[in-house]
């Protein structure tokens, strides 16, 4: 098999295919401290691709609440027991990856959900990761008793499993924007993608029996828009962009700076060896590093220190990029910071977004000495 | 000599050379491809809620318990095939329609030895189904096959993710070929034609679409936007004419790009293919093979034919009184056999058709 380099693990690995970097690669990054798992992602993304017959348990967006949650039901945990041991060696990955680690005759480690698994996706929801008793009650960072929201879509790999498995070439890697799509026409069905998939991002449609996935809405892409995910956020917690590989990093690019510059945004999984191009921040009151090593790998203690330092005032560049997610539905490919102000600009060199660091507030005075009343806030 | 039959023909099989090498290199190429032993499931094989049951006493051994009309409890005691004669039917029409018709007697049975895909990637690293029972007819017009194979339940459902089906296959070649790779797949230039059943299909023709309710009986659904229907009443809207008359047959994207394999109103079980190599089979433009499936309770019976004169510019033609290539494969779903992972002839072998006396 051919050797490709996978900058996430530091090192050179075995894929189906050689090296073959899109253009350029559409990614984002979710911020999860902001995430309140409210769902509108999941509702905007299912209302406008997966509402057919057929597709009642699929969500090529979810949230799922972490540790326990999961969806399909414990993808994560079950792959990753599969895989064994997942050391890191620094910043480099010393374990296997689902392609190194295949077994005789299949072309990535993988397995099938049941329906069963798909059918419960908000399980675990809200559940911390330890039984709470009054000693977890004690309020102090990082928390004992915790849980975080974790949001997921397609990760449009660099190294897709799906495309990698697929032995009809129905699964492609679209050439000028990296997103990752399954040929309606070409799928027979045999569900090697569903299987392959780390992520369990490519799902079987009961009706027509052949299988989708998410499409990056690559409709409003083209165009120069948010996918309906992102752009339906309340919590203005996600980033899209293009990311460019460490070497080729653009400062001015918010996602090659959140990724590359500030390293505050991390891959999921990263050891499954699919460069994801997805990336999070990890949350800051999560009392379990080592978890967090599994899910985002070795860097989510630097990663949360730095957005710790941007939170307390000491960062502004990077407090303006994230001010600036959703604040335009045009897809924001530069951003600069002056003085208390973040400005974004689309492709065509548009300002599209212009946002204070910090959002003006007033205070209103209890009593209203002009009509001689007091007002409260819930009136 | 071992007191097990199914064994013991193996070895004597092996020393009579009947039994090919799988090929593929790859370290089993030595392994019998007649093998018809009852094979035990992998150890994570237990995860799976359906496969156990289903397995157990699949392939040959299985098939000396299924005594069909047919004479398959002699199967196991037949030498492997070399070669298919197709038999003339002296006029009649070959009973695609009919895997119980008499007409069939009137060929010679054969045994087709299958053995596992172990070639290419995605492989079947063990065959479950160690052969194939044919027998082979033609009117002049129409060249049909009987298949028959034993299998303890049956898998014709692929509405739940983890539902694969049984299926089987025909494959026509110019030539008969001593080596063969996957299912007759010789590379580019060299198109072979398939018609291969799929149990689903069946199940489809002879009850009707099978809807989501079918697996999911207790499913519930407010509404499929944007057809509009009472509340929690909506898992019932026929597929497709619910959509096609709200003009919304994008929500079934496989269906609304014609991709064969979701189609929802079939006229018939087969589907007839061409295929260059591995990972190129394609639909063919004209449907015109047909057949019929029977669960006979321990096994498959199944008619598949096609039409001797190609429809289609890469289908190959076939006359009476000549030699051409045939090679068979069947898929168990039961053990989530599917697409490459299958149970291949290991080589291609002669198919005669009888001459039409004049």
């Amino acid at each position: 098999m051919p050797e490709v380099y996978n900058w996430q693990l530091g090192r050179k690995m075995t894929y189906l295919y050689p090296e073959a970097r899109p253009q350029r690669q559409a990614g984002a990054v979710f911020d999860t401290n902001k995430c309140i798992a409210c769902q509108t992602c999941t509702v905007a993304c299912k209302t406008t691709w997966t509402s057919g017959k057929g597709q009642e348990y699929m969500f090529w967006n979810n949230v799922e609440s972490k540790p326990w949650g999961s969806y399909p039901l414990a993808y994560d945990a079950k792959i990753l027991e599969k895989l064994g041991a997942q050391n890191w060696d620094g910043d480099t990955y010393a374990g296997k990856t689902i392609f190194e680690a295949a077994p005789k005759g299949d072309r990535v480690l993988g397995y099938l959900p049941t329906d069963l698994d798909y059918a419960y996706p908000n399980k675990g929801e809200d559940e911390t990761n330890v039984t709470i008793d009054s000693e977890k009650y004690l309020l102090r960072l990082p928390h004992d008793a915790w849980f975080f929201y974790l949001p997921r879509i397609c990760n449009h790999c660099t190294y897709p499993a799906c495309l990698g498995a697929c032995p009809r070439t129905a699964v492609f890697k679209r050439p000028e924007d990296g997103i990752v799509l399954l040929d309606q026409q070409r799928c027979r069905g045999y569900r090697e993608c569903v299987q392959a998939c780390p992520y369990k991002k490519v799902m079987y449609n009961h009706v027509t029996r052949i299988s989708e996935k998410c499409v990056l809405c690559f409709p409003a892409v083209e165009k120069g828009f948010l996918t309906r995910c992102m752009r339906t956020c309340i919590g203005k917690i996600r980033t899209f962009g293009y990311v460019n590989p460490p070497d080729k990093a653009d400062p001015e690019n918010p996602v090659d700076f959140l990724v590359h510059v500030r390293k505050v945004a991390l891959p999921l999984l990263p050891q499954m060896g699919t460069e994801p191009n997805v990336y999070y921040i990890p949350p800051i009151h999560v009392g379990n590093e080592r978890f967090l090593k599994m899910l985002f790998g070795p860097g989510a203690p630097a990663a949360i220190d730095t957005y710790r330092q941007a939170m307390e005032g000491n960062d502004p560049e990077l407090l303006g990029v994230l001010v600036l997610n959703v604040a335009s539905d045009r897809i924001i490919t530069k951003f600069k910071v002056e003085g208390e102000t973040a400005t974004g600009w689309d492709a065509d060199g548009n300002v599209v977004a212009q946002v204070p660091l910090k959002e003006p507030t007033m205070v209103r005075p209890a009593f209203d000495p002009s009509v001689s009343v007091y007002r409260y806030n819930i009136t | 000599m071992t007191d097990d039959p199914v064994n013991e023909h193996e070895t004597e099989a092996e020393k009579q050379g009947d039994v090919a090498s799988t090929g593929g290199g790859d370290g089993d190429g030595g392994k019998a491809a007649g093998a018809v032993t009852v094979k035990e499931l992998p150890a994570d094989s237990a995860s799976h809620p359906n496969r156990r049951k289903a397995i157990v006493g699949a392939g040959v051994g299985a098939v000396v318990v299924a005594a069909g009309a047919y004479g398959l409890s002699r199967l196991v005691q037949e030498p492997a095939a070399k070669e298919i004669d197709v038999a003339y039917t002296g006029g009649e029409s070959v009973p695609l329609d009919d895997p119980n018709s008499d007409l069939w007697s009137k060929a010679a049975s054969a045994k087709a030895v299958l053995g596992p895909q172990n070639v290419a990637t995605p492989m079947l690293n063990e065959t479950l189904i160690g052969a194939l029972s044919v027998r082979a007819l033609h009117d002049g017009g129409t060249i049909g096959f009987l298949l028959e194979w034993g299998v303890e339940e049956e898998s014709d459902l692929t509405i739940e993710t983890d539902q694969f089906r049984d299926g089987c296959a025909v494959l026509f070649a110019p030539k008969a070929q001593d080596s063969f790779r996957m299912m007759g797949m010789p590379g580019p230039g060299n198109a072979v034609t398939i018609v291969q059943w799929k149990a689903d299909w069946q199940r489809d023709v002879d009850k009707g679409f099978q809807d989501i309710t079918v697996a999911f009986p207790n499913a519930s659904t407010d509404f499929y936007p944007p057809l509009i229907r009472d509340a929690h009443n909506a898992v019932d809207i026929t597929v497709p004419d619910a959509y096609i008359s709200a003009q919304a047959t994008y929500r079934l994207s496989g269906y609304a790009v014609d991709n064969f394999q979701s189609a929802i109103d079939r006229v018939a079980p087969v589907e007839k293919i061409f295929a260059q190599g591995a990972g190129t089979v394609t639909t063919a433009a004209t449907q015109d093979a047909s057949g019929s499936g029977l669960w006979t309770g321990n096994g498959w019976r199944v008619a598949l034919g096609k039409n001797m004169q190609g429809a289609d510019p890469e289908e190959l033609s076939l006359e009476a009184g000549k030699t051409y290539g045939v090679a068979f494969a069947a898929w168990l779903g039961a053990d989530d056999n599917a697409g490459a992972r299958k149970n291949p002839s290991p080589n291609v072998l002669k198919l005669n058709i009888e001459a039409v006396a004049q």
